[in-house]
C-alpha cells in the first residue's frame, strides 16, 4: 500500500469512528493498529505498547497532573467567590461592569490555573447565577464566560504550551514567557468590546441598583482583602518559573503547596475538600493520558511507513511562500480545532509542522503561541467545543447549548482578529522572551 | 549478471540523533554510501531519535524486528545489563576515540559487545563515536580539587558514582530539564555531550566555562540489526556493511572534531572560558575511576571480561599504572 | 451500578491519591536541594514511575464512567437503534484494542522481568520493570471493564451509571 492510499484509509476510518461515538484515544489506537497490521503485521502492536511506556517515563508530562491538582484545589478553596465579589465593587459602574469583573477574575484566575475545565465550571457555578441574577443577557454571559475562562491555555502556566514545548522541543519557559503579551491582548479585546457592546445596548446589562453601588468606601476598601491570597500565589508561581528556582515540573508541585495554603488561610482546609481535588485530578489525567497513548500510537506508525516524511514533502511541495505556508497551518488548525481536541491535534500535527517551521526559517516559539492562540480557539469552536459543554454542566437549564454558542460568536471572530496581530506583530509575544533572557 | 535478480533489502534503522543534526546527517552519509555501494541492493532509511519507537525503547523493537536495526548509545541498556555499561563508557578510561577503537577492533572490544547483545537476537555490525564529552559548568572547575560541592546531573550510575568520590552533589534530571536547570541554578554542571552539541542546544548562554578537551566520558553509539535481518544477507553485503560502518565510525568523529573545532572559535568569542586539565588532573581522574570500574566488575561475568578486557589495554598503553 | 462498577469506582478513586504523594515527593526534592543542598537520587525516577502506573490503572475507571473523550455532535443525531449498533460496535473495537494492549503488554513485560530490568541511574531501582507490568495489568482490568460495559448493553440497560452527571465531578482538561 503506498503511502498515499494509507493516509486516506487513515483519515477514512478515523472520521467513520469519530461519527459513531467511539472515544478518541481508541480512534486512533485503533486506526494505528489497522493500518499498522496492513504494513508490518501484528509486530506493529507491539510499537503501541512500546510508545505507551516511552511516554509514561516523561518526566514533564507530570506537571500536567500537579497543575490540575492546584486548579482544583483553588476551586475549593472559594477564591474566585471573594475575587469576583471584591472586583464587583471596583468596576460595578461601568457599562457591563460585573462582565468586565468576570474577565478580570478569569484573567488572574488563569495565572493560577492551567486547566480550562477547572476555569469554566468555577466561573460558572460563581459568575453565572450573579450575572443572571441582575437580569443580564445570558448570552453574553455564556460568551463571557467561556471566553475568559478559556485564557487558562493562553496565560501561563498552561498545560497546552508544556505540551507544545514537549513536542516541539522547545524551551517551556521561553513559551510562557511568550505567551503572557498575547494571553493579555486577547483579555483586553474581551473587555473592550464587552464594555463597547453594553454600552450600545444597555439592555444586555442593567446597572447595579444605587443601594448596591452605594456601599461605603471603608467596606469596599475592607472588600479588597479578597485580592491578596490570589495575588500572592500568581506572584509566588511567577517567581519560580522566572527567577530560577525550579523546574516547570517542580513549579507545579510548588504551586499545589500555595494552594493548599490557601484553602488553609480560608478555612476549607477539610478531608473531604482534599479528596474532592485528588479524585477530580485523576480522573482528569485518566482521559488527557489516554488521548495521548492513542495520538502516540498512530504517529509513531505513520512515521514509520514514511508519512510524516510524505506530508511534510507535500506541503513544502505547494510552492506556497512562507507567509502562505504558515496560514495554511492556521487553516488546518482551526478546522482540527472544530472537531478534535487539542492533545489529538498537537500529537498529529506538531511532529509535520515544527520542522517545516523551522525550516522557513520561523521562531517555533512564536509557531508555539500561535498554536496555542488555536487551540485556545478550538475550546470556543463548535460543534466540538469543550468550553461550552463544561458550562452547560453547570449552568441553570434554561441556558441552552445554542445559546452559549451564539454567545461565544463574537469572542470567536476576536480571537482571529488576535490571531492576526500577532502573525503581523511577532513581537507582541516574541518582545517579553527577549528582553528577559 | 546473476540470473535471478535479487529482492532489495530495505530496511529502517532509528538513531539516537535529532533531525538535521551533524551526527545525523553523518549516519545519513552512511546510508548513501551503501546503497551505492551495494548497487541498491541494500537500501536504509534514518529514522531520527524517537521517531518510531522511544529513544530508550529500541532494543526490545530490534529484538523483535519491528526496526531492522538501532544506532543507539550502547549505554542505554545497562538496566538490561550492567555490561552494556561498562562497554559502552568505561568513565574516565581514554583520551580520545581512537583508542577506543583501537581496543574495540583489535583486542576483543566488539566480539564482547557481540556476546552482550546475543540474548536479544541482535547482531552489533561495528561501533562509532562522537569523541570525548564536555562538561558545561556555571563556575571555573579547573581541577579535581574544585569538583567538591558541584551540583552536577549524572544520569549514568557509573559516572554518578565516580564524581561522589570527588564530593560533587549528583541531580536526577531527565534529559528535558537540563537547559532550564542549568538555567536556573538547579545544576551547575551538566553530564550532555561534546562541546559542539552543548553548544547547541544552547548550554554555553548559561554555562561559562567548559571542560575541554573532556575527560570523563566518551559513550560507544553500535550500529546493531536484527539478527535474522542479518543472516538473510549474502557474504558481500555484510562486508560492505562492516566496513561502512567503520568508515561512519571516522566520518562521525570526524565530523564532530570539525564542529567542536568550530565551536571553541565561537565560544571564545562569547567570552566562555575552555578549561583543559593538566595531565596529572587527568590521571587522578582516572585512578579515582578505576575504583568505581573494579566494583562494576563484580556485577556479572560479562562485566568482569568487559573491565579486565579494558584494564589490559589502558595498561599496554601507559595510561593507568 | 453493580459490585463491579462500585469497585471500580473505589479504586480509580484510591489510586488518585498517587498525585498527592507525586506532589509530597517533588515539594520536598526542591526543599532537599534549597534547605539541605542534598537532592534525593530517587526523586525523580520514583515520581515518574507512580505517576506513570497511575496513567495505565486509571483507564478502567474512566471507562467505567464513560470519561474517555469522545465526539458525539453526529452521534447524537442517531436514530436510537443506529446508536445502539454504534455503541455495540464501539464497544467491540475497544475490547480488540484492549486484547492488544494485554497480549503486546506481556510481550514488552516479560523480558524486562527476566533482566530484571533497572534504571541504570544512580538510584538503579527495578521502576522500568514495575512499570512495564503495569501496562498489561491496567489494560486486562480496562478490558475486564468494557466487557461488563458491553454485557449490560447487551441485556437493554444503558451504558455506564450516569452518577457522574453533575458536573462539577467531571474530568477538566
Ligand atoms: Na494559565
Ligand atoms: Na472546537
Amino acid at each position: 500500500m503506498s503511502i498515499e492510499y494509507g493516509t486516506l484509509l487513515i483519515v477514512t476510518l478515523m472520521v467513520a469512528l469519530m461519527v459513531i461515538g467511539l472515544p478518541l484515544a481508541f480512534v486512533t489506537a485503533f486506526t494505528a493498529g489497522v493500518f499498522g497490521f496492513i504494513l508490518f503485521g501484528t509486530e506493529s502492536f507491539f510499537l503501541i505498547v512500546s510508545r505507551i511506556f516511552t511516554l509514561m517515563n516523561n518526566y514533564a508530562l507530570i506537571s500536567v497532573p500537579l497543575f490540575v491538582l492546584m486548579g482544583c484545589i483553588l476551586e475549593r478553596s472559594g477564591l474566585v467567590e471573594g475575587m469576583f465579589k471584591s472586583l464587583h465593587l471596583l468596576v460595578g459602574r461601568i457599562p457591563g461592569g460585573l462582565a468586565v469583573a468576570t474577565i478580570v477574575a478569569s484573567t488572574i484566575m488563569a495565572a493560577m490555573v492551567g486547566v480550562i475545565g477547572a476555569e469554566i465550571v468555577t466561573l460558572g457555578l460563581v459568575c453565572l447565577p450573579a450575572m443572571l441574577r441582575r437580569g443580564y443577557d445570558k448570552r453574553l454571559v455564556s460568551g463571557v464566560i467561556c471566553a475568559g475562562g478559556s485564557l487558562g491555555t493562553m496565560i501561563p502556566p498552561s498545560v497546552v504550551l508544556i505540551v507544545y514545548g514537549l513536542v516541539a522541543q522547545v524551551s517551556i519557559g521561553k513559551l510562557f514567557m511568550a505567551a503572557i503579551g498575547p494571553g493579555l491582548l486577547l483579555a483586553g479585546l474581551y473587555a473592550a468590546y464587552t464594555v463597547f457592546i453594553c454600552w450600545r445596548r444597555p439592555e444586555l446589562a442593567p446597572l447595579p441598583d444605587a443601594r448596591e453601588s452605594a456601599a461605603p468606601l471603608s467596606q469596599r476598601l475592607a472588600e479588597m482583602r479578597q485580592l491578596i491570597a490570589p495575588a500572592l500565589l500568581i506572584a509566588f508561581v511567577m517567581t519560580c518559573f522566572y527567577t530560577g528556582i525550579a523546574t516547570p515540573t517542580e513549579v507545579g508541585a510548588l504551586g499545589t503547596l500555595g494552594a493548599l495554603v490557601i484553602l488553609a488561610v480560608n478555612g476549607q482546609f477539610t478531608f473531604a475538600n482534599l479528596r474532592h481535588s485528588v479524585v477530580q485530578t485523576g480522573r482528569t489525567v485518566a482521559m488527557v493520558t489516554w488521548i495521548f497513548f492513542g495520538a502516540s500510537a498512530l504517529v509513531g506508525i505513520y512515521t514509520l511507513a514514511g508519512g510524516t516524511d510524505f506530508l511534510r514533502g507535500e506541503i513544502l511541495d505547494l510552492g506556497f511562500s512562507p507567509l502562505g505556508t504558515l496560514l495554511m497551518m492556521m487553516g488546518i488548525l482551526i478546522v482540527l480545532g472544530c472537531f478534535i481536541d487539542w492533545i489529538g491535534i498537537a500529537l498529529l500535527t506538531m511532529p509535520i509542522f515544527v520542522p517545516i517551521i523551522k525550516s522557513l526559517g520561523y521562531d517555533p516559539v512564536w509557531f508555539g503561541i500561535l498554536f496555542c492562540m488555536n487551540m485556545q480557539l478550538s475550546y470556543l469552536s463548535p460543534p466540538f467545543g469543550p468550553a461550552a459543554f463544561y458550562l452547560k454542566g453547570v449552568a441553570p437549564p434554561e441556558v441552552s447549548l445554542s445559546d452559549i454558542f451564539a454567545g461565544v460568536w463574537p469572542f470567536i471572530l476576536l480571537q482571529l482578529v488576535a490571531l492576526g496581530m500577532v502573525i503581523a506583530l511577532p513581537e507582541i509575544a516574541m518582545w517579553l522572551p527577549a528582553h528577559t533572557q | 549478471a546473476p540470473a535471478i535478480a535479487q529482492k532489495a533489502h530495505r530496511w529502517r534503522i532509528q538513531t539516537l540523533w535529532q533531525a538535521g543534526t551533524v551526527n545525523q546527517q553523518a549516519f545519513e552519509r552512511f546510508c548513501e554510501n551503501v546503497k551505492a555501494m551495494t548497487d541498491g541492493r541494500l537500501q536504509i532509511t534514518a529514522l531520527a531519535s524517537g521517531a518510531a519507537v522511544g529513544q530508550q525503547e529500541t532494543l526490545d523493537a530490534v529484538s523483535r524486528g519491528l526496526l531492522d536495526g538501532h544506532h543507539p548509545a550502547t549505554v542505554y541498556w545497562t538496566g538490561r545489563n550492567p555490561a552494556f555499561g561498562v562497554i559502552g563508557d568505561l568513565n574516565g578510561a581514554y583520551d580520545n576515540p581512537y583508542q577506543a577503537q583501537d581496543y574495540f577492533e583489535n583486542y576483543g572490544g566488539l566480539d564482547l559487545l557481540k556476546e552482550i547483545y546475543k540474548p536479544f537476537k541482535i547482531y552489533p555490525i561495528g561501533v562509532a563515536w562522537w569523541g570525548m564529552e564536555s562538561i558545561p559548568v556555571s563556575r571555573p572547575v579547573r581541577g579535581p580539587e574544585d569538583l567538591k560541592g558541584l551540583k552536577m546531573r549524572l544520569p549514568q550510575g557509573m559516572s554518578a558514582d565516580i564524581f561522589a568520590k570527588f564530593g560533587v552533589v549528583a541531580v536526577n534530571l531527565p534529559g528535558t530539564e537540563v537547559f532550564s536547570g542549568l538555567d536556573r541554578g538547579v545544576i551547575e554542571a551538566a553530564d550532555w555531550g561534546t562541546l559542539g552539541m552543548n553548544a547547541e542546544i544552547g548550554l554555553h548562554e548559561k554555562a561559562k566555562w567548559a571542560l575541554f578537551p573532556g575527560f570523563h566520558s566518551m559513550p560507544v553509539g553500535d550500529v546493531s540489526v536484527n539478527q535474522d535481518r542479518w543472516d538473510a544477507l549474502t557474504p558481500d553485503l555484510k562486508a560492505i556493511l562492516t566496513v561502512g560502518v567503520r568508515d561512519f565510525c571516522r566520518d562521525m568523529i570526524q565530523s564532530v572534531a570539525r564542529q567542536d573545532a568550530a565551536t571553541a572559535v565561537a565560544l571564545a568569542e562569547k567570552k566562555v572560558e575552555l578549561i583543559a586539565w593538566t595531565p596529572e588532573g587527568r590521571r587522578k581522574f582516572r585512578t579515582t575511576a578505576e575504583e568505581v570500574w573494579q566494583q562494576y566488575a563484580q556485577k556479572n561475568e560479562l562485566c568482569k571480561k568487559a573491565v579486565d578486557g579494558q584494564v589490559a589495554y589502558l595498561k599496554s598503553r601507559g595510561l593507568i599504572g | 451500578m453493580n459490585r463491579f462498577d462500585r469497585a471500580s469506582a473505589a479504586f480509580s478513586d484510591a489510586i488518585a491519591w498517587i498525585y498527592f504523594i507525586v506532589f509530597l515527593i517533588t515539594a520536598y526534592d526542591v526543599a532537599a536541594r534549597y534547605i539541605f543542598n542534598s537532592p534525593t537520587v530517587w526523586g525523580a525516577d520514583l515520581v515518574i514511575a507512580l505517576a506513570g502506573i497511575h496513567y495505565m490503572l486509571s483507564g478502567a475507571g474512566a471507562l467505567q464512567r464513560g470519561d474517555h473523550v469522545r465526539i458525539d455532535v453526529i452521534y447524537n443525531m442517531l436514530p436510537a437503534r443506529m446508536k445502539f449498533l454504534s455503541d455495540i460496535l464501539s464497544d467491540l473495537i475497544i475490547i480488540m484494542v484492549l486484547v492488544a494492549l494485554v497480549w503486546f503488554g506481556v510481550a514488552q513485560a516479560l523480558p524486562s522481568i527476566h533482566d530484571f530490568e533497572t534504571t541504570g541511574t544512580a538510584w538503579n531501582a527495578p521502576t522500568p520493570m514495575v512499570m512495564k507490568i503495569a501496562i498489561p495489568v491496567g489494560a486486562a482490568l480496562m478490558l475486564a471493564q468494557a466487557l461488563v460495559n458491553l454485557a449490560r448493553r447487551l441485556r437493554g440497560e444503558v451504558g455506564p451509571p450516569a452518577e457522574t452527571a453533575d458536573a462539577t465531578s467531571r474530568p477538566l482538561d
